[in-house]
């Protein structure tokens, strides 16, 4: 009896292990890694090529209040940065006190309006009002994060009550919008991003500027976005600068579903490459399209506008030519992994094996270069394209160091042209937004870049809380759903939306975003730009003080920065920092001091 | 006695090697790494990714990487987290002490769910079995056929539709704030394990009720409960607890499930987001504490068999 | 004096999916004090579930006693309350059962399962009860009973199980002892040692017994009357003496035909009547022996012979229409 039972119980446990095969099996196998050789080095997009190697990083505590920041060149966007999480103030002796447990309740040393009073893994995050907090007063004493995986329990915990704000599954989306309470708590916020088809310029048939042309002006993307997305409200994208972006172009770029044009592009890419297509032998085309888990949807009405648009006829009606689409869906990492395997080695024919691949980009600051030149610059490390454009990045250097808004809106909105239209190396499909179920009572806004200000949030006068809710609902407290674990509260470390909740009320950065995307002044009174646009001098705020009571000084911005470029760190979003003087240099582990 | 339990604890350790080996070796045969993507969800800056492989040791050979892991291991140190920057395995799985860690969380609940299921599935079965036949046992054997065949998440769907939704009665997530969060869960839980201990309990009660040693009892002149409580119970327990350690080791398989749709900070959930995030690390310690808490059960069953069946003895 | 048990036209019946199993058809027999009865048949003759029905053990459903009296004490058993039932149960008629094996409770100690019936009935507390049972064990030949008592039965070989069942059965003083084949599943020596134990007590403790058996080998060393069953009826009825000397019926003929003596070395299979028992759920209208029996005459077919078809000696009785010893009808 034992012996069989004791076979019996092995069963589970090898089921335990199982699942960690299931996942090797179930996953496909990506092609062969190429042969390790050296760590592959992409140059920066934005670094100038620095004959002259600086000793010291561009920052200076000149005195307790006044920090100032020393470019590599002017760079007239710089100001949108001054209100980006990278420049948040660090305590460093708390880190070096308490190590990587400083980010824990108690150890944390913030200088936002919120102190971290509770953090349970995979349960929740709870913030309560800093008493030392030297803005202005507020109403929401309490902010917690509880954390609901499984978004369709999320959704239920919102309708029993227990959550002020939501996301839902996108599966549920026809039902909020049908249901007579939950389709007056649904908001649509702006979120500045684009959704889009990138393709590879070194594999044929997309190669050819006219067959690119064709497959951009044969996507339909507002059937896709009213039928397929049931996101009827959302724009769709010709362009890669998002609307609210100085530079946004609407429909004066790029390509408009047009399946005659299309057609017309196809034909001129058959007599580009003197292909005969004939009724008795016609031209087929194979385009092959990746894309990673979640988004079959979009792409597989992508791949079938494609061949079903893209079909020449003779003047008989029979087909001469035809496009045909396959998709391949992969798991994130392996798909990011495959394509940066490619992007790497661009010549193997055999590993890059595709034509098309979706991404999406999100922005953080309010100006074009964060998605022009960041992500579409040649060699960008964002894009998998392979295109290089000279006259592309002699834009780009141009508007960097352009210091008059309009002209540098100008020169990105001529960038963009050439990427969408002129070179059509990719094909935007729609632009993104942020969509939320948020209870009647609260009085809230978001930003369209980063996360809520929470202090700044209240409630309605006159909008009655339901019986039973859990304590502090609709009086103080906000509860919030995230579907995720934040992975981390260090401020140079996280670059998620999760964690970014929560920080972005820890920590004042020295300017903050409003909802219409003008930014003001937060941790800093005001700073002045030099002659010659490349020394930015921000004067801070002398009555910021830590949570333990301490002042903010500037030493504590530059350590900071310093914090988040230093290698050892290996901060993803370090390269946000790059136009600070010596900062690729000194996050490359150059001889460069900081701080 | 005790040379069994140490002959098994023994045995445990080389179990416990091959399922670190096998783990291991699934991990890095499984493409995508855990630093492909940065967690903004954008493919991480070249330079980043070799700074954090560097960091984390990637560029080690896989045997020495693994003889770091298991050297780590035998100090009870399970390494750093890829994905909780700044976090160990040690802080994700043990954080909260006694009461609120991962594990003690999923034992909580598994306990819950155990007692829902013994207080439900025995008594259901013990009635079944001594009302053979009647609208009674029809009645409990078909909610027994379907706590069986309804799968677990499709259960949770269904009460919290109608205990959050409809009724408001019942928090539809989180654990250890009310006791009331666990009611859902645990029957979630419970009712398929109820369902099970129920037709087992029917079966082996059956069985028992008919044997010569329950006569016996009666030509004793022993009052019908006597007979039941004293003579067949703890005889027809015997198939009952037989099964009830491989049980407990499906629940905790079970437990993904639940902890995942009334997420509930427990080690299931962390189990599945560790595989999910490529978290090599945080997937090896949850199964290494899987595995652990996998032998101990099997253990404590057997041990406890030597308390209910006196024909069993481990010499 | 009355008898100490007296059973008159006994029916019971099983419902089963197939049809009603009449395995005791107006079975009638009496016990006198102190006396031993044996009844003898077959496997499935009904033997057990008569003396089973005089317990009301048959299990119900699917089995029922639909007809007839037990009398004992003045009550008919098959009248008074659950109650009433169980307080003669274990008490003043106890049951030893054929399979000690199986007739203990595998997870309960000796002393507990002895000490049972000691503080139901006889009210004592658990330490008279083990004091009490410690001397039953010492009784009945159990070797270090004090040491013992604490044992599970597992721990027992068959012939000691059965002598702990006989203690169980003992433990009350009961009027009656009923014995459903208790030998049968031990080998050969100690099945007379257990014989020669219930004779002994039998004396001592001043008991009737009812001993079934299908081995008439048996029940010439231990019964003062014997009762032959075959498919649910008592067909011959007489003291042992005689029913060994003079069997009247055709059945008890062929049993006899069939014992081995007990001096015999056991090598041979009994030698069996040829021919099966008459299915129980289709029993025919006349003789159920009809179709296996060698002195068969038409009027057998006709008419199931009463028990008092032919009576000798008042106490000897046989169901059959042919005298065996002349061959021809009565």
């Amino acid at each position: 009896m034992i012996s069989n039972y004791r076979r019996l119980s092995i069963l589970p446990l090898l089921a335990v292990v199982a699942i960690a095969l299931v996942v090797a099996a179930c996953t496909p196998a990506p092609p062969p890694p190429p042969v390790p050789t050296t760590p592959p080095v992409v140059e920066e997009p934005t670094t100038p090529p620095e004959v002259e190697i600086p000793t010291r990083v561009g920052l200076r505590a000149v005195d307790d209040f006044t920090l100032e920041i020393t470019l590599t060149s002017p760079q007239a966007f710089f100001d949108s940065i001054l209100a980006f999480f990278t420049t948040y103030p660090t305590r460093l002796d708390v880190i070096n006190q308490f190590g990587d447990d400083w980010v824990l309740p108690g150890n944390l040393v913030g200088n936002g309006p919120y102190v971290l009073s509770e953090h349970e893994p995979q349960d929740h995050v709870t913030l309560t009002a800093n008493p030392n907090w030297w803005g202005a007063p507020f109403t929401i004493q309490t902010f917690t994060q509880p954390v609901i995986t499984e978004s369709s329990t999320m959704l239920a915990a919102y309708e029993n009550n227990e959550l002020d704000v939501s996301g839902f599954p996108s599966a549920e989306l026809p039902r909020i919008l049908e249901d007579p309470v939950l389709s007056q708590e649904f908001h649509i916020l702006p979120r500045p991003g684009v959704y889009y088809v990138g393709f590879n310029t070194n594999r044929a048939p997309t190669d050819n500027f006219h067959f690119r042309a064709a497959l951009a002006s044969s996507i339909d993307r507002r059937n896709i976005l009213d039928n397929v997305l049931n996101n009827p409200w959302r724009e769709a994208a010709q362009g890669v600068i998002a609307p609210g972006i100085p530079g946004y172009q609407g429909t004066d770029t790029g390509f408009a579903f047009d399946p005659a044009a299309a057609q017309a592009h196809l034909q001129l890419y058959i007599d580009d490459t003197g292909q005969t297509c004939t009724a008795d032998s016609p031209c087929s085309f194979v385009v092959d399209l990746w894309f990673n888990q979640g988004n079959e949807d979009v792409l597989e009405a992508v791949a079938a506008g494609w061949t079903e648009n893209l079909i020449l006829t003779d003047a008989d009606g029979n087909e001469i030519a035809a496009v045909h689409a396959t998709t391949v869906r992969m798991e994130w990492a392996v798909y990011l992994e495959t394509l940066d395997q490619c992007n790497a080695t661009p010549d193997d024919t055999a590993l890059c094996d595709y034509n098309a691949y979706r991404l999406g980009w999100v922005m953080d600051y309010g100006d074009a270069n964060n998605i022009v030149n960041e992500v579409f610059a040649p060699g960008s490390p964002f894009q998998y394209t392979g295109y290089e454009s000279a006259e592309v990045s002699g834009l780009i250097d141009q508007a960097l160091t352009e210091r008059d808004p309009a002209a540098r809106a100008a020169l990105w909105t001529q960038a963009e042209d050439l990427i969408v239209t002129d070179l059509a190396i990719t094909a935007p499909i729609f632009f993104y937004d942020r969509q939320g179920l948020i209870k009647p009572w609260l009085d809230f806004e978001f930003p369209p870049f980063g996360a809520a200000f929470i202090h700044e949030w209240g409630f309605v006068e006159g909008v009655a809380v339901p019986v039973g809710v859990p304590e502090g609902m609709g009086v103080d407290t906000i509860r919030s759903g995230s579907t995720a674990e934040p992975p981390t509260l260090d401020q140079a470390l996280a670059t998620d939306t999760t964690s970014h909740a929560i920080i972005n009320n820890l920590f004042a950065g020295l300017y903050k975003y409003e909802p219409d995307g003008s930014i003001t002044p937060y941790g800093a009174l005001s700073y002045e730009v030099s002659e010659d646009g490349t020394v930015y001098t921000v004067h801070l705020n002398p009555d910021a003080v830590w949570s333990d009571g301490t002042p903010v000084i500037a030493q504590h911005y530059v350590d900071g920065i310093c914090r988040m470029l230093n290698p050892e760190t290996a901060a993803e979003y370090a390269y946000v920092m790059y136009y600070i003087l010596g900062a690729p240099e000194f996050n490359s582990g150059e001889a460069v001091e900081c701080g | 006695m005790w040379r069994y339990i140490l002959n098994r604890l023994f045995w445990a350790v080389p179990v416990l090697f091959l399922v670190t080996l096998v783990t291991f070796t699934a991990m890095k045969l499984t493409p995508g790494g855990p630093f492909t993507a940065g967690t903004s969800g954008r493919p991480l800056p070249p330079r980043v990714k070799a700074q954090l492989n560097e960091i984390y040791g990637f560029n080690d050979p896989a045997w020495k990487q693994y003889l770091n892991y298991m050297g780590g291991l035998l100090r009870l140190d399970f390494g750093p987290s890829y994905k909780f920057r700044g976090r160990t395995v040690n802080d994700l799985m043990f954080q909260g002490g006694l009461l609120k860690a991962p594990l003690s969380v999923s034992a909580q609940l598994g306990l819950v769910a155990v007692g829902v299921a013994l207080v439900i599935g025995i008594p259901a079965g013990i009635v079944s079995a001594l009302k053979q036949n009647s609208w009674l046992d029809y009645l409990a054997m078909f909610v027994a056929m379907m706590g069986v065949s309804v799968p677990n998440f499709v259960l949770g769907l269904i009460l919290i539709w109608i205990f959050a939704l409809t009724l408001h009665w019942l928090p539809t997530y989180g654990w250890g704030e009310t006791p009331l969060q666990a009611v859902m869960p645990a029957l979630t839980l419970g009712t398929g394990g109820a369902a099970f201990i129920a037709r087992l309990t029917r079966a082996s009660m059956l069985e028992t009720i008919r044997a010569d040693y329950i006569r016996t009892a009666r030509a004793k002149g022993l009052r019908e409960r006597v007979v039941i409580w004293r003579h067949a119970i703890k005889n027809s327990m015997i198939p009952v607890v037989t099964i009830l350690g491989p049980l407990l080791a499906a629940w905790l398989t079970g437990t993904f499930l639940v902890e995942y749709v009334f997420s509930i900070p427990g080690i299931g959930k962390m189990y599945v987001t560790s595989i999910n995030d490529r978290d090599y690390t945080l997937i090896m310690g949850t199964t290494v504490v899987y595995a652990v808490a996998l032998v101990f059960f099997n253990l404590a069953v057997d041990i406890a068999y030597v308390f209910i069946d006196p024909r069993i003895r481990f010499d | 004096m009355g008898y100490i048990l007296e059973v008159k036209e006994l029916m019971t019946q099983f419902f089963t999916q197939d049809g009603v199993v009449k395995a005791v058809n107006g079975v009638t027999f009496h016990l006198d004090k102190g006396e031993t009865l044996g009844i003898v048949g077959e496997s499935g003759c009904g033997k057990s579930v008569t003396v089973l029905s005089v317990m009301r053990l048959i299990p119900q459903p699917p089995g029922k006693i639909v007809g007839g009296n037990v009398l004992f004490d003045g009550q008919d058993l098959l009248k008074v309350s659950d109650e009433q039932i169980r307080q003669v149960r274990g008490n003043k008629i106890s049951m030893i059962f054929q399979d000690p094996m199986t007739s203990l409770n595998p997870v309960l100690t000796i002393n507990q399962q002895v000490s049972e019936a000691l503080m139901l009935h006889l009210g004592m507390n658990k330490e008279e009860a083990r004091q009490r049972t410690t001397e039953l064990l010492q009784t009945v030949g159990i070797p270090q009973a004090e040491d013992r008592i604490e044992d599970y039965p597992h721990q027992f070989s068959g012939g000691m199980r059965q002598r702990v069942m006989i203690a169980m059965g003992l433990s009350c003083h009961p009027d009656i002892l009923i014995a459903d084949e208790p030998t049968t599943a031990l080998d050969v020596t100690i099945q007379a040692q257990i014989i020669d134990l219930v004779k002994r007590l039998k004396d001592e403790f001043g008991m009737a017994v009812v001993w079934i058996t299908h081995d008439l080998g048996i029940i010439a060393g231990i019964a003062d009357r014997v009762a032959v069953m075959y498919a649910g009826y008592i067909i011959e009825e007489a003291s042992a003496g005689e029913l060994y000397k003079n069997p009247r019926h055709p059945y008890t003929l062929g049993l006899l035909g069939s014992v081995p003596r007990l001096d015999e070395i056991k090598t041979d299979r009994l030698v069996s009547i040829e021919g099966l028992p008459p299915d129980l759920i289709a029993l025919p209208k006349g003789c159920p022996f009809y179709a296996r029996c060698p002195f068969r005459i038409d009027r057998c077919i006709e008419e199931n012979p009463p028990l008092d078809a032919q009576v000798y000696d008042s106490d000897h009785r046989a169901a059959c229409w042919v005298d065996v010893t002349t061959g021809r009808p009565i």
